[in-house]
């Protein structure tokens, strides 16, 4: 038997025009009587905003930095409980509206609007502006590396989206930077993931072994955003992606401290200019992000009402990441053999390819214990990274 | 406006790499693709020493290196043989080969070094490294002479 659901509250086109043909508004149009609450409120009387402002354009253009300078808009330690752009006015009866985050030292950092107009500045496309006519063929061990580290940095990048995406809407609009920024770092990884898909289709080879990174990742909630991890959820049962903090610190400054190494361990790896090209593209955006990190977390550290147990928490959460990605990453034998072939120039070479491997290891960690010293947390000490690697 | 030089410039000196910087401006659409950038960087070549600034789409500034780190994002240094044979292989190939990149060059860490007062100064070295890689191959088009 089949039933017919009929929604008697939606109304049909017809009758749907006719409804609003009888709003008030639309009468009073009709009869030349316009509206104009926007047009004619004072500028800084609540309804608007500012008038007279003229940002003057750098060589560049316009940036943030020069209308955040010829409005003298700069944000404020809280945001205001709406949707208000910061600087706009409200229209009348406009209600308030709830968000995740509405502190500044939540979520700021001191590069933060430079790294927006440096990410929209250094964009590129993974099509049309790597020069793919460099390809050239190969050695089949070469090739079958190549493709193996790439699958391996593919599946790294759409991780990294999955995790951040969702947390976009967490962040007050008052604080625009911040979901602009992420805006962009989606689209980075999105091209990353692009440009490594291109790469193992394009010389002979194609996608190698999925590793176990994904399910690793989802095991712990880390993609379990609506239950019960993250912004709008419960209190995470995963420290590292519970706060935007945790998130920020696992990802930004621990995982992709770790990837920006590789992509330049990966470009010193290249086989070929294409190959190096790549690398030299992708590692500028993974700066960028780290770059975020790094200074979100002096940020905090440095205005953080309770730094000391701030401090504390991080703490924990870093010998957790650490440990976390270390496994997932620098000991996965596909990733370990992968990169010490190519670092060899061949498999008869691996073993001599992996002390080099070795090598960009240790540069990794001591990258990532300045940086984060460099923030004020000093994990010298308590580090989990091995000051080298076990074989 | 700037000019590609066709005097014959000695290696190292400030007028080498201004003439660096004069090559690039002639690419300006290149440079503006590649993006802005917003940097300092000491070269280091054996004894000498050069502050190169970065502002825009290309570089704005070229002085002898006076030793202060003021505003100094990280330093490439290696010795004057080594830069001497980098510029003849670009001259010789007109870019780098794939030993020959910067950021191969300084991870090896044999041969030439990255260096920076802090990891934050040191990772604009990555930021931008397109740009750097760019810029460094347009030795090709500088006619020198090693001093
Ligand atoms: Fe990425
Ligand atoms: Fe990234």
């Amino acid at each position: 038997m089949t039933t017919t659901v009929s929604e008697p509250q939606t109304p049909s086109p017809t009758e749907y025009a006719d409804q609003i043909s009888l709003r008030p508004y639309a009468q009073a149009v009709r009869k030349g009587d316009f509206d104009l609450t926007w047009f004619n409120a004072e500028p800084g009387g609540g309804i608007w905003g500012q008038w007279g402002i003229k940002a003057e354009p750098s060589e560049r253009g316009i940036t943030l930095m020069d209308v955040d300078r010829a409005s003298g808009l700069y944000p404020g330690p809280h945001a205001p409980p709406g949707v208000t752009p910061r600087g706009a006015g409200n229209e009348p009866g406009l209600g308030p509206r709830d968000w995740d985050l509405n502190d500044k030292h939540e979520l700021w950092g001191e590069n933060l609007v430079t790294l927006y107009e440096e990410a929209t500045s250094r964009q590129w496309r993974a099509t049309e502006d790597i020069d793919w006519h460099l390809l050239e063929e190969l050695p089949p061990d070469l090739e079958r590396a190549t493709c193996q580290f790439n699958t391996f940095l593919t599946m790294g990048e759409y991780l990294v989206n999955d995790v951040l995406a969702p947390w976009i809407p967490a962040f007050n609009t008052y604080y625009h930077e911040i979901k602009l920024f992420l805006a962009t770092q989606l689209m980075d990884e999105a091209r990353h993931t692009e440009v490594f898909r291109k790469r193992t289709f394009a010389n002979g080879g194609g996608l190698g072994m999925t590793l176990d990174l994904g399910n690793a990742l989802a095991a712990i909630g880390a993609t379990k955003i609506s239950s019960g991890d993250g912004p709008g959820g419960e209190p995470g049962k995963n420290p590292l992606f519970s706060t935007w903090d945790h998130v920020s610190y696992a990802i930004h400054v621990v995982f992709e401290g770790a990837i920006l190494s590789m992509f330049r361990f990966g470009e010193y790896l290249g086989k070929t200019d294409l190959d190096k090209q790549i690398f030299r593209m992708v590692m500028q955006d993974e700066a960028r992000h780290v770059a975020y990190g790094t200074m979100h977390l002096k940020y905090l550290l440095d205005n953080s009402p309770d730094a000391d147990a701030q401090l504390e928490r991080l703490n924990d959460l870093a010998t957790a990441s650490e440990m976390f990605f270390l496994d997932l990453f620098f000991m996965h034998p596909a990733t370990v053999e992968s990169c010490s072939i190519l670092a060899g120039d061949g498999l008869d070479g691996i073993e001599k390819g992996l002390e080099i491997y070795k090598m960009a290891y240790r540069k990794m960690r001591e990258e990532y214990l300045l940086r984060t010293e460099s923030a004020g947390l000093n994990r010298r000490e308590a580090c989990m990274l091995p000051p080298d690697l076990p074989f | 406006m700037a000019t590609t030089t066709t005097e014959t410039l000695e290696f190292p000196s400030a007028k080498w790499f201004q003439a660096l910087a004069d090559a690039a401006d002639t690419d300006a659409e290149r440079y503006r693709q590649l993006g802005m950038v917003e940097c300092t960087l000491v070269l280091q070549v054996g004894d000498a020493a050069y502050r190169l600034t970065f502002e825009g789409f290309g570089c704005t500034g070229v002085s002898d290196w006076d030793g202060s780190e003021e505003g100094v994002d990280c330093h490439v240094s290696a010795s004057a043989e080594d830069w001497r044979e980098l510029i003849e292989h670009i001259q010789a190939r007109g870019r780098a080969d794939i030993h020959h990149t910067l950021n191969s060059l300084v991870l090896a860490g044999e041969r030439f070094h990255l260096t920076g007062d802090e990891q934050l100064g040191i990772d604009t070295f990555y930021r931008y490294n397109a740009t750097f890689q760019a810029f460094i191959e347009e030795a090709a088009k500088i006619p020198t002479r090693f001093g």
